[in-house]
């Protein structure tokens, strides 16, 4: 995967535009470390490493010197301070007659799928140099919020082919029996909002030297995605009675809450003349869901409506956290949030609000779900080709004169994923694995192969059967899974 | 012919034949169906179920149960059985949705006797759905659950109306004074004309002694008094009270007569002694026996000896039917007075019934004396129909094609039971005897005796039926329709036919049934069918027994060109 830097903390209006230590990659892949030094110390090491994939050597760096005697090595070094001008210096000799440069030879542990590069990395140097403790007038920085000042540091940009498309690997598993309350380590992983984002960028600080506090926040919008628990439906205590519609609606079996059942046909509807604006409002019963994946389906709302989609921590929405806007599909609309919150947006209170004034008649709509959805990492996928299509389910009555007769039932979509090669102890299997644990065969899900473009190939559905799983399982540490997921709303 | 809108049924506020027609045209429809089951738990609540998630009108309607094929029936002609309509529903509770409804559960008020409403129609349309069945849930095995579901099984209202008549017996908690020997008989229920066409020695209805032990009316001190019937009586008449004591008939003097006020003539007291048998005045013994000349219960528009008012009257007094229940047909064949032969209006009936039977069977009994047959329509309403030649339709207006023919199910089926060429009849019951008293000539189709090779007899009773003449014109069309060659089609026609009911008549005559169908010769010999039984699939095919009329003859379609013709309104019936 291609990664491109595009500026960053030190590429831009230095310590001004960009979150401190943040890089901003248009495609990021690998590892990317931003390590900021203080510009009156401006030293530090700057390396640029290519990895060449048709030549997949470990580390391989170019270093360009305009001296044409210098053999073995190149180096390129830019030390913007004239005066003392030995940032770095390495003197290399080498008796061969077609050397080598620099060669650095990396064992890791022998195994065969090791990835890329393994890097072992100080911990980089800050000091706290003011801040809500330290400053005067006291207290009035930033609740808890030091400033640092960096020591030194190193910036590392490393580029690694898409055919190698591993750079840097990180697994974690966090094991709590109460996953509301994992201590330790909090990490939040968050990919920024580009459309081929894969691997991963961290942000790490440390706060006055007492350890290390790290937001990582893994998030993408390319990979499969599966919402099953449903922050519309509110807690147990609701019993799905969450929703509320502002305004008034045909009389009879119509009640809002009727968005909260699976069924698509048992629906919401509006009286025949559709108000100017229908109000939708939704209490999840909790303060702090989050919501990146939002699917109204069975709507009849024209292409030409307006569909927002609001949050707020109170239930008049005096104060709105954030809105979506919706792009209006026809029967089936989608919203995947491109890029995170950060800090993420916790609300108890979400409304919909429909303008459609282009519809003739009753604004419909059959099943509302929206929470914070299951997302696979980038390094596993579903292999093409995805089977997904539409069922015309009719009663056919073939007769005398050779031409069958239809009496008209239903269309229904299925949707049909294959995976191969899933690391046993990877995290994607062991979403697959939950996911069948909660839907089983008899809960219907929201399924989004490609998130991209999620009404290419989402279903709402159950699981047609649980999968039989082909286990690769010689190795331990490289055990591996083929399974076949499918879905049908027939059933 | 196309329709520019290729689907008519997502817009169409009516279903009618015209629109099937329209949906034919483009092969495909959606044809639903929905049933109510009404009042269920302490709510009363009505279960709205389909075999899908719908919503008709206001209501949604959950996806618990497959519809079976629900059949109605006019039954078999002249078979004496009544033939309901069921239905059985299987609905899904395997989520426990009901569990309040069933019993144990917090709402539980049972299932026997609530109504279940299947209906069909297009989509959501509330004004395309018409019932397809109606019913009660029936006191046997009307509901049953398992762990995961509950069924329910419902008859149509024939069920509801079918009744035991009569409903009063002679009890001696209304007559302390009653002889053991009258305690339990049914009270007479008495309809039609008892004063004439009797037999020649004395009145026929019986009237019973209730106070026979009461010791002043042993001594002659107190009247006898004597009931005629449970029904009101639009007369009685006080001057041919008969008794009968040793085979000997004594008249008693209308001055001994005296009708008890408010029984609406059906109790009256007989003063004793006013007159001696052998040398003694009168005095009632155990033996006694007492008859009388009456008319039955009056009837609207004086047609008190009228078939059809008498059987819509008694399912409606013990049936507890309502007049909203009965279709516009009652009128008209009450009515009917020509053909001679098809004249309901004149045929003089009476009924006196004391045995227990069932109100609509009953009713059925005396129909077919005339020919006519009752069923449940598809609007849920007592329907008549006849079997009067004068009432088949010449060109029916539905015409079945092979388009609408579904594939490989027609079956042509003799009619073995109604094939007969020779007859007689027993008319007019005697309540005295409990048998007919008459009986006519034979009468025989000597034509059909010849192709059939053999004489094939039957006896007919009309017992409700007092005119001799009445009598032999029933017969004789009877005949003419027995020794024609009776044969029934089953077959499946598409959703096409979903406005079809029994007792419609369609035409035939571009489907292939195995022989020569004879449009080319016209209209007069244009093969038709009758509907005798109609069923309704889920898919939308519809099931159809109907009676072949190919070979019967009838006026507009007399088929002088059909070889082999025995029977039909052209045969000649002759007396032996």
């Amino acid at each position: 995967m291609a990664q491109t830097n595009t500026g960053g903390y030190q590429q831009t209006a230095y310590l001004a535009e960009v979150p401190y230590m943040g890089g901003n990659a248009v495609v990021t892949t690998g590892m990317q470390v931003n390590m900021v030094t203080d510009t009156s110390v401006s030293t530090g090491q700057q390396a640029n490493m290519n990895v060449n994939a048709a030549f997949p050597l470990g580390m391989q760096a170019d270093m360009f010197t305009g001296n044409d005697g210098i053999a073995g090595m190149q180096v390129e070094m830019f030390i913007n301070d004239l005066l003392n001008p030995l940032g770095f210096q390495v003197d290399m000799l080498t008796s061969k007659v077609t050397p080598n440069g620099m060669q650095v030879d990396m064992q890791l542990a022998g195994n065969l799928n090791q990835l890329g590069m393994q890097a072992k990395m100080g911990f980089p140097q800050h000091i706290t140099c003011g801040g809500y403790l330290t400053d005067n007038p006291y207290m009035e920085e930033a609740y808890l919020g030091p400033k640092f000042c960096t020591l030194n540091s190193m910036q590392v940009f490393m580029q690694i082919s898409e055919i190698v498309p591993t750079g840097l690997q990180a697994e974690m598993f966090i094991v709590s029996p109460d996953d509301d309350k994992i201590t330790g380590m909090q990490a939040n992983m968050q990919i920024a909002g580009n459309l081929k984002i894969t691997g991963m960028q961290a942000d790490m600080l440390s706060v006055d030297r007492t350890g290390m506090q790290a937001t990582m926040v893994l998030y993408s919008v390319e990979t499969l995605r599966f919402l099953c628990d449903f922050e519309s439906r509110g807690t147990p205590a609701q019993a799905g009675d969450t929703w509320t519609s502002v305004q008034s609606l045909r009389v009879g079996d119509f009640e809002a809450n009727n968005l909260n059942t699976d069924i698509f046909e048992e629906r919401t509807e509006t009286l025949a003349t559709p108000p100017a604006l229908w109000e939708l409002q939704c209490n999840t019963g909790k303060t702090n869901t989050f919501v990146d994946t939002i699917y109204i389906g069975d709507h009849n709302f024209t292409l030409g409506a307006s569909v927002i989609f609001q949050a707020s921590t109170f239930s008049n929405f005096s104060t709105i956290e954030y809105q979506r806007v919706m792009t209006v599909e026809n029967q089936d609309m989608y919203f995947v949030l491109p890029l995170l919150d950060f800090p993420p947006l916790p609300a108890q209170y979400y409304r919909l609000l429909i303008q459609d004034g282009a519809n003739p008649g009753a604004l419909k709509i059959g099943i509302v779900v929206f929470g914070s959805s299951t997302t696979f990492t980038p390094d596993e996928r579903f292999i093409n080709p995805v089977r997904y299509g539409v069922r015309h389910f009719k009663d056919t009555i073939p007769t005398e004169g050779f031409t069958n007769v239809s009496n008209d039932r239903a269309l229904r979509k299925f949707l049909t994923l294959d995976f191969e090669q899933l690391l046993l102890e990877g995290g994607n299997f062991g979403k697959i694995r939950n996911f069948i644990k909660t839907s089983k065969t008899d809960l219907k899900c929201l399924i989004i192969p490609r998130p991209t473009k999620p009404s290419a190939l989402a279903v709402f559905s159950k699981l047609t059967t649980l999968p039989e799983e082909q286990h690769y399982a010689t190795e331990d540490d490289n055990w591996r899974i083929d399974l076949t997921l499918d879905w049908d709303e027939q059933d | 012919m196309g329709s520019s809108d290729r689907r008519p049924y997502e817009s169409a506020s009516v279903l009618d034949q015209d629109l099937l027609r329209q949906c034919s045209d483009n092969l495909t429809i959606k044809l639903e169906m929905i049933a109510d089951i009404e009042n269920i738990g302490a709510g009363s609540l009505t279960l709205h179920i389909s075999d899908r998630a719908k919503y008709v009108g206001e209501n949604f309607y959950e996806p618990r149960t497959e519809f079976p094929i629900i059949s109605r029936t006019i039954g078999d002609w002249l078979s004496g059985t009544l033939e309901f309509s069921n239905l059985e529903l299987t609905i899904n509770n395997s989520d426990g949705k009901y569990n309040n409804f069933a019993p144990g559960g917090g709402e539980y008020t049972g299932f026997i006797g609530r109504r279940i409403v299947v209906k069909a129609g297009l989509g959501e349309i509330l004004s395309t759905y018409s019932i397809v069945f109606s019913g009660e849930i029936t006191d046997v095995s009307g509901f049953g659950r398992d762990t995961t579901s509950f069924s329910l099984s419902a008859r149509n209202d024939f069920e509801k109306v079918n009744v035991s008549i009569p409903s009063e017996v002679l009890l001696n908690t209304d007559f302390p004074d009653i002889e053991e020997g009258f305690i339990g008989l049914g009270a007479p229920i008495i309809y039609g004309d008892w004063t004439t066409d009797l037999r020649p020695e004395a009145p026929e209805v019986p009237a019973f002694p209730v106070n026979g032990l009461n010791a002043n009316v042993l001594l002659g001190i107190s009247p006898v008094r004597c009931v005629i019937s449970s029904t009101p009586l639009l007369s009685l008449d006080t001057t041919t009270v008969t008794l009968l004591r040793s085979d000997i008939y004594y008249v008693i003097a209308p001055g001994d007569i005296a009708i008890v006020g408010g029984t609406d003539n059906t109790i009256f007291d007989i003063t004793q002694m006013n007159f001696n048998i052998d040398g003694s005045p009168w005095i009632y013994v155990n033996g006694d026996s007492f008859f009388v000349k009456c008319i039955g219960v009056p009837l609207a528009f004086g047609l008190n000896s009228n078939i059809v008012e008498i059987g819509r009257d008694i399912l409606i007094r013990f049936g507890g039917a309502v007049l909203g229940d009965f279709d516009v047909s009652w009128n008209t064949i009450a009515g009917k007075s020509l053909p001679v032969e098809d004249g309901i209006f004149g045929i003089k009936t009476r009924v006196w019934l004391q045995e227990a039977v069932n109100a609509m069977e009953y009713v059925l009994s005396l129909f077919e004396q005339v020919r006519i047959e009752a069923f449940v329509d598809k609007n849920n309403k007592f329907k008549l129909t006849t079997l009067h030649f004068s009432d088949f339709v010449a060109a029916p207006a539905f015409t079945l094609t092979n388009p609408r023919l579904v594939r490989g199910t027609l079956k042509p089926e003799i009619d073995e039971r109604n094939n007969w060429n020779r007859a007689k009849a027993d008319y007019s019951l005697s309540p005295v005897t409990g048998e007919a008293k008459f009986s006519t000539p034979i009468f025989k189709n000597d034509i059909a005796i010849a192709q059939s090779g053999r004489q094939i007899s039957k006896l007919v009773s009309f017992p409700n039926l007092v005119d001799e003449v009445d009598v032999i014109n029933q017969l004789t069309e009877m005949i003419k329709l027995a020794s024609s060659y009776g044969e029934f089609l089953v077959f499946d026609v598409t959703w096409f036919g979903q406005q079809l009911d029994i007792s419609d008549e369609i035409d035939i005559s571009n489907i292939n049934i195995g022989g020569l169908n004879f449009t080319i010769l016209g209209t007069t010999t244009r093969p038709t069918a009758k509907i005798r039984e109609i069923g309704y699939e889920k898919t939308g095919r519809i099931r159809i027994k109907a009676w072949n009329f190919q070979m019967i003859p009838f006026p507009g379609n007399e088929k002088p060109f059909v070889p082999g013709i025995t029977g039909g309104s052209t045969a000649v019936i002759t007396q032996e």
